[in-house]
């Protein structure tokens, strides 16, 4: 059972993870064994981390998308910060919100090899991954879990499924 | 309202680094940092930047900013002493991001005769390359910016001068 500050800390979903992280103000707790991931269109960290549960903080640079991907073995929700940022995700079309009050809005689940892709707009994008990963797999980040076209050479470079 | 740096840098860190990015937040790109306004209050504001690894910091100054950093580890969240604007910085920066980077919060107060934006453009020193010069430049479409080199207290015109 993972611990936290002493507390017995009991999630057993990511919608469970993700209502604690909300109502605890969104925690920062780097576990700083994780570098900045750097691809060809975000810069990422691991902002949080608790046994399979973290949160990721994704800076994604101005008109830029990902392709169609999902990562294997993990459920993230999205959690939107601002910028312009379009979503897709489960099957829905969440749309580009240009200049959107964005604080805080939140996709469904997207649950374990579901495909999504992301765009953002001339303001970039600023969201929150938060993650369960499988029991038996190591939580690095979901942009080195990753089955799809990836962003391009430097991001291939970091993909890892093992 | 707090009456300086330090007090909105106790108030924050003890309030537990809050969420709270402006309506309109964006994404800032430069050469070696991303970042975005985590919260905004009048001239308060913090920004969180990604530092790239292995980044291009050369020492420079803010001015008319007076910033605290604010580096966040496992267990602690430990403030800076404050940089005044005129005070340089840069190589402590340089140094900790290293191969990995690392996330710095930059905890701020803008002369009331500025607006806020990005410390990233309220530069006067060496730049970190051409993405930064145009960030920069953005803000600053008649400051003084040359390749390498930028200093918003000054004017482009000085250049024709020369």
């Amino acid at each position: 059972m993972p611990m936290l500050q002493g507390k017995k800390m009991n999630w057993t979903s990511v919608e469970d993870f993700a209502k604690w992280y909300k109502i605890n103000k969104f925690p920062i707790r780097p576990p700083q064994e994780d570098p900045v991931y750097v691809t060809e269109i975000s810069m990422s960290y691991v902002l949080f981390r608790e046994g399979q549960y973290q949160a990721e903080l994704y800076l994604v640079k101005p008109n830029t998308g990902s392709p169609d991907h999902s990562h294997p073995g993990v459920e993230n929700i999205i959690t939107l910060w601002g910028g312009d940022i379009g979503l897709r995700a489960n099957g829905i079309d969440y749309g580009m919100m240009l200049n959107a009050p964005l604080f805080g809005m939140q996709c469904d689940p997207i649950r374990n090899g579901s495909t999504h892709a992301l765009e953002c707009g001339p303001r970039g994008g600023a969201f929150l991954s938060l993650e369960k990963w499988d029991e038996g797999i190591k939580p690095t980040s979901v942009t080195i879990r990753w089955h799809g076209d990836t962003c391009g050479n430097q991001h291939t470079g970091l993909v890892d499924l093992s | 309202m707090w009456k300086t740096t330090e007090e909105f840098a106790k108030w924050y860190t003890d309030n537990g680094l809050p969420f709270q990015p402006p309506i309109g937040v964006e994404v800032f790109l430069s050469d070696d940092a991303t970042a975005f306004c985590m919260y905004r209050n009048e001239q308060f504001q913090v920004e969180l930047y990604l530092v790239h690894p292995q980044p291009n910091v050369p020492t420079h100054e803010h001015p008319g900013v007076e910033v605290i950093e604010v580096a966040v580890t496992h267990t602690a969240v430990n403030l800076i002493p404050v940089l005044k604007s005129g005070q340089s910085h840069g190589t402590g920066i340089k140094e900790k991001a290293n191969t990995a980077g690392y996330p710095l919060i930059s905890i701020q107060r803008w002369h009331p005769k500025l607006t806020p934006t990005t410390v990233a453009a309220q530069w006067k020193g060496k730049t970190a390359g051409p993405i930064h010069e145009e960030l920069i430049r953005r803000f600053y479409p008649d400051a003084y910016i040359i390749p390498g080199y930028a200093d918003v207290t000054r004017k482009k015109d000085e250049l024709d001068k020369c």
